[in-house]
């Protein structure tokens, strides 16, 4: 599969573990990946850079991943958003939303985010490259 | 002659001699010192003497002339000298010449006064006490030695609708709950065979068919050469406190199990959060390590920084595991002084009704003079709890037969002894009863006896499982004095 050459990834997790395993997995399979560790810090970035994807841990400290992907669809509705979860109580309004390409749950199948992800950028190939 | 009248002179009781008219014609001087003197008109009219009230009777069991019988008289009352009317028992017979004429009657009467009176005393008593165990609010019974009934007082008829004959072996059995059948009959077979007195709680049928519980009291009787004579006691209403009781216990069971099941939920949920994180990370790693070594050609640098990353999260789970059962333990307990069989009383109190439910008979072996033992109460009540649980569990699937549940506790040199013997499904040899997570049942933790382990070897004691007699297990642990 060839990958665009501008997709950068972003990945917001408080934990420290998780965020650089997922940045790991991410460049294993060869994306490039911005590390965040609070929502409010990837939102700073989010006007000065363009990030084909968003994956962001649901139970963030300040504002959650779901509020994190609300307002994502508010500023920047074309960007996908994928989240991952440790907790079940994730409410319906995190899937139905617009801009949601996915929900996991920790321990996830890196394979399957994987294909969240290919799944997830699909719709931004400019059609001369598939 | 004259030893003959000496005779008739000082003869205790009353000697008389009537003529063939029914004229009084002599008397000994017993009776004379009785009725005072004799005048000409006593002599015709001695009839006077009698009672009025008996004077019916007498004539009719007087004999005609000619009756040849000597007739006993049922007891009349003669009028003393100073009016007062005493009993008496007097016989008489014809007497005849020795041409064979009629001479007259002769007789002899006995002073059975005090007799009388002690008897008719006694039977007033008698029925005073009759009507006393009748209007007990409750029901009074005996049984003969054998538990064969031998009476019951007139409550228990009102109530049952049935009679004495009715309530007999096989009858009564019609009247007890159903469930309550096999643990009535096993605590009644173990009291006659052990001669204790007997406490039993059950159902029984009213006349219209509703059922009450009741609480049977029974003590044995014994005799001089100290074997039982009877079995009496009494049954006392209680279901008016049995529902109370049990709507009590079931909405403190209620509360007890909603809040286990809050804490449980609480702690499972932050015990999956806490052990997810640091295993998504794991997992992701491993996959992103897999990744870079199936690359042409093999990226190890990063695979090798990414092992050591899978490592440390690896620890972190294990450590957060840690830190989880320190929680769940708590803080170390305080120990006192605790009476052992006071505990076991206690548990058995709290797990009465589910005892009951279950209809599993509960045997007390406890030895009495236990000493105190330096422990937690509240720890203690968990192992109790816990093994009685478990027997209870074991009792469950019991097939037919009584179940039955033993407790016993006994001193040994330098311990303490606890067993709870339960007559259930046993185990197999080999299992590990007392390790965390076994349990043979879907709906449990199989927690409970290895929490009794961890209790009972935090006080330096041990525990064991031993197989019981037919079948079943016995669960007991030892605590060191």
């Amino acid at each position: 599969m060839t990958r665009f050459p501008a997709d950068l990834v972003a990945v917001v997790d408080d934990d420290p573990s998780v965020l650089e395993a997922i940045g790991n997995l991410l460049e294993s399979a060869g994306y490039a990946v911005s590390r965040f560790d609070s929502a409010e810090a990837f939102l700073m970035m989010l006007h000065a850079t363009v990030f084909s994807c968003l994956i962001s841990d649901v139970g963030l400290p300040g504002m959650n991943g779901c509020a994190l992907q609300a307002e994502v669809g508010r500023i920047s509705p074309l960007l996908p958003v994928i989240l991952i979860t440790g907790r079940d109580d994730v409410g319906d309004d995190g899937v139905l939303a617009a801009n949601n390409r996915g929900l996991f749950r920790k321990p996830f199948d890196g394979e399957q985010l994987l294909s969240a992800l290919a799944a997830a950028l699909e719709p931004s190939r400019p059609s001369s490259v598939l | 002659m004259n030893q003959i009248q000496e005779l008739f002179e000082t003869l205790p009781g009353c000697v008389w001699r009537t003529l063939a008219n029914g004229e009084l014609d002599r008397v000994n001087p017993g009776m004379l010192r009785y009725l005072g003197e004799i005048g000409d008109s006593l002599k015709r009219d001695w009839w006077s003497c009698l009672h009025p009230e008996d004077r019916p009777e007498i004539d009719k069991a007087t004999p005609s002339l000619l009756d040849d019988t000597e007739t006993t008289y049922p007891p009349l009352r003669i009028r003393r000298h100073d009016g007062v009317y005493r009993w008496f028992q007097c016989t008489d017979r014809k007497v005849h010449d020795e041409h064979g004429m009629l001479v007259g009657r002769c007789g002899i009467g006995w002073d059975i006064h005090d007799t009388v009176t002690a008897t008719r005393d006694l039977r007033q008593r008698e029925s005073a006490i009759r009507t006393i165990v009748d209007c007990i609010p409750g029901f009074v019974w005996q049984l003969g030695p054998s538990g064969e009934l031998q009476y019951l007082n007139n409550r228990v008829f009102e109530y049952t609708g049935k009679t004495l004959d009715g309530l007999r072996e096989p009858g009564w059995r019609d009247c007890v709950h159903a469930d309550d059948v096999e643990s009535f009959v096993g605590l009644w077979t173990r009291a006659l065979q052990d001669r204790r007195s007997v406490t039993v709680e059950f159902r029984l049928r009213r006349a219209d068919g509703v059922y009450r519980w009741f609480r049977t009291m029974g003590a044995p009787i014994l005799n001089a050469q100290g074997s039982i004579d009877s079995w009496c006691g009494v049954d006392i209403d209680i279901d008016e406190e049995k529902r109370v009781d049990q709507s009590l216990r079931s909405a403190q069971s209620q509360l007890a199990r909603t809040a286990q099941l809050a804490i449980a939920a609480e702690l499972t949920a932050s015990t999956a959060n806490a052990i997810n994180q640091p295993l998504a990370a794991v997992v992701a790693n491993a996959f992103a390590c897999q990744r870079w070594l199936s690359r042409t050609p093999p990226n190890v640098a990063r695979a090798a920084a990414i092992l050591d990353l899978i490592v440390q999260d690896s620890n972190a789970v294990a450590a957060i595991v840690k830190r989880i059962m320190a929680i769940i333990k708590g803080t170390p307990p305080t120990n006192s002084p605790v009476d052992l069989n006071g505990v076991i009383e206690d548990v058995m109190r709290l797990q009465a009704a589910d005892l009951q439910e279950q209809g599993i008979a509960v045997v007390r072996k406890l030895q009495h003079d236990l000493p105190l033992i330096q422990a937690n109460a509240a720890l203690l009540r968990q192992v109790l709890v816990n093994l009685l649980r478990n027997a209870i569990d074991a009792l469950s699937e019991h097939g037919p037969g009584p179940k039955i549940l033993s407790i016993i506790s006994r001193r040994e040199p330098g311990e303490l002894v606890i067993e709870v013997a339960d007559n259930g499904r046993g185990y197999l040899d080999g299992s590990p009863l007392f390790e965390a997570f076994y349990t043979t049942k879907n709906d449990r933790l199989g927690l409970g006896l290895a929490i009794v382990r961890s209790i009972v070897e935090s006080y330096a004691g041990r525990v064991w499982a031993l197989h019981n007699d037919p079948m079943g297990s016995i669960i007991g642990f030892s605590l060191p004095t």
